[in-house]
């Protein structure tokens, strides 16, 4: 799949993930995005963890080290302010009202 | 059939992937860590695959995945943050002293600044001398803080230390913009009794002497912000040390 379908949607792919799983950190996400969109969508480190930063930045996520047994792990989680929330249920509507829109222009 | 574990990364090769990634410009230790867990999560990945392949052999086929620009996309996207989030911290603040109940505060600061300074013109001057002088006094403290802090971290330095050193920008509002201004004829230090601010010099000092304090506020919160953060990313570090 091109590369500039996934670009409009990373932060809110992101978002939706880490809101679902209450935390994550960067390898699994990339697993669970392959695996849950059976190897259609891959991400890349070089968009994730700018996209995850940009979150961090925005006060949407929260992070915080922790150990993984052999190397310490930066977890992700969504952070407990409204806005965040928000966000994550509006992205949540507005795909599904592209993707039908889509479905839409491509049936006809 | 015991069933066999599968391969882990030693310290040895987490050592090596740090030491890589910090070759190949990833200069934000935070960063570095989150990606050194990346790839070597990745190399255990192909490990369970195929277990016999060495580390350096498992480690190259990562590094290959990420294409001809390596990892400097990663690098210019972060440096760009940098920059965003120090801007990002400031406009909080500001934010933050510009919505009620704090604006209030803020207003009622910049009201009895333009009384004190119609009642008394020669006040000026001593506002824009308290101005220079705080903006000086907190871009040497910033200076010194970031690089002892940076010391505390062997040279390292975290995003958010790097965000911290944009500081330099406050100094250029602080001291060279009002240089710029319309007002520069009033700004200027006078000590004579008689009247020499316009009444837009006394708006623009009034509103200016304020938004400074507010600017070196939010600059001196990041940088203890960025303090608060030495001694996880330190005690993190030392994993990578072996």
């Amino acid at each position: 799949m091109k590369k500039s379908y996934i670009k409009g949607f990373l932060e809110d792919i992101i978002l939706h993930l880490i809101a679902q799983e209450g935390e994550s950190y960067g390898y699994a996400l990339t697993r669970l995005v392959e695996e849950k969109t059976e190897g259609i969508i891959k991400l890349n480190e070089g968009a994730l963890y700018p996209v995850l930063h940009k979150l961090e930045n925005e006060g949407l996520l929260v992070s915080e080290f922790k150990d993984s047994g052999t190397r310490p792990r930066k977890y992700y989680r969504l952070a407990a302010k409204p806005e965040a929330k928000d966000r994550v249920e509006e992205m949540a509507l507005s795909a599904k009202a592209y993707i039908t829109a889509l479905n839409g222009l491509l049936s006809s | 059939m015991e069933m066999q574990e599968a391969r882990k990364i030693s310290p040895e090769e987490l050592e090596y992937i740090f030491k890589f990634c910090k070759k190949k410009d990833i200069e934000f230790v935070d960063l570095r860590m989150e990606l050194v867990d990346h790839l070597a999560s990745r190399v255990e990945a192909i490990w369970e695959e195929k277990p016999e392949l060495s580390f350096r052999d498992a480690f190259h086929k990562v590094y290959k995945s990420f294409g001809i620009f390596g990892l400097s996309t990663l690098v210019d996207e972060h440096s760009k943050l940098v920059t965003k989030k120090y801007w990002r911290h400031t406009k909080e603040e500001f934010k933050h002293w510009l919505k009620p109940p704090q604006i209030f505060a803020t207003v009622l600061f910049m009201v009895l600044c333009y009384f004190s300074l119609k009642a008394v013109p020669v006040l000026s001057s001593f506002i824009w001398a308290i101005i220079y002088a705080s903006a000086s006094a907190t871009f040497i403290y910033m200076f010194v803080k970031t690089k002892s802090l940076s010391k505390r971290m062997s040279g390292e330095k975290s995003m958010l230390l790097a965000s911290s050193r944009y500081y330099w920008w406050f100094l250029y509002y602080l001291l060279i913009l009002p240089g710029q201004s319309q007002f520069a004829a009033d700004v200027t230090f006078n000590f004579s009794p008689a009247p020499m601010l316009s009444e837009g010099g006394m708006i623009f000092t009034s509103m200016f002497f304020c938004f400074a304090l507010i600017f070196s506020v939010a600059n001196l919160k990041m940088l203890a912000l960025a303090e608060e953060q030495v001694g996880v990313l330190n005690e993190r570090v030392s994993f990578y040390r072996v």
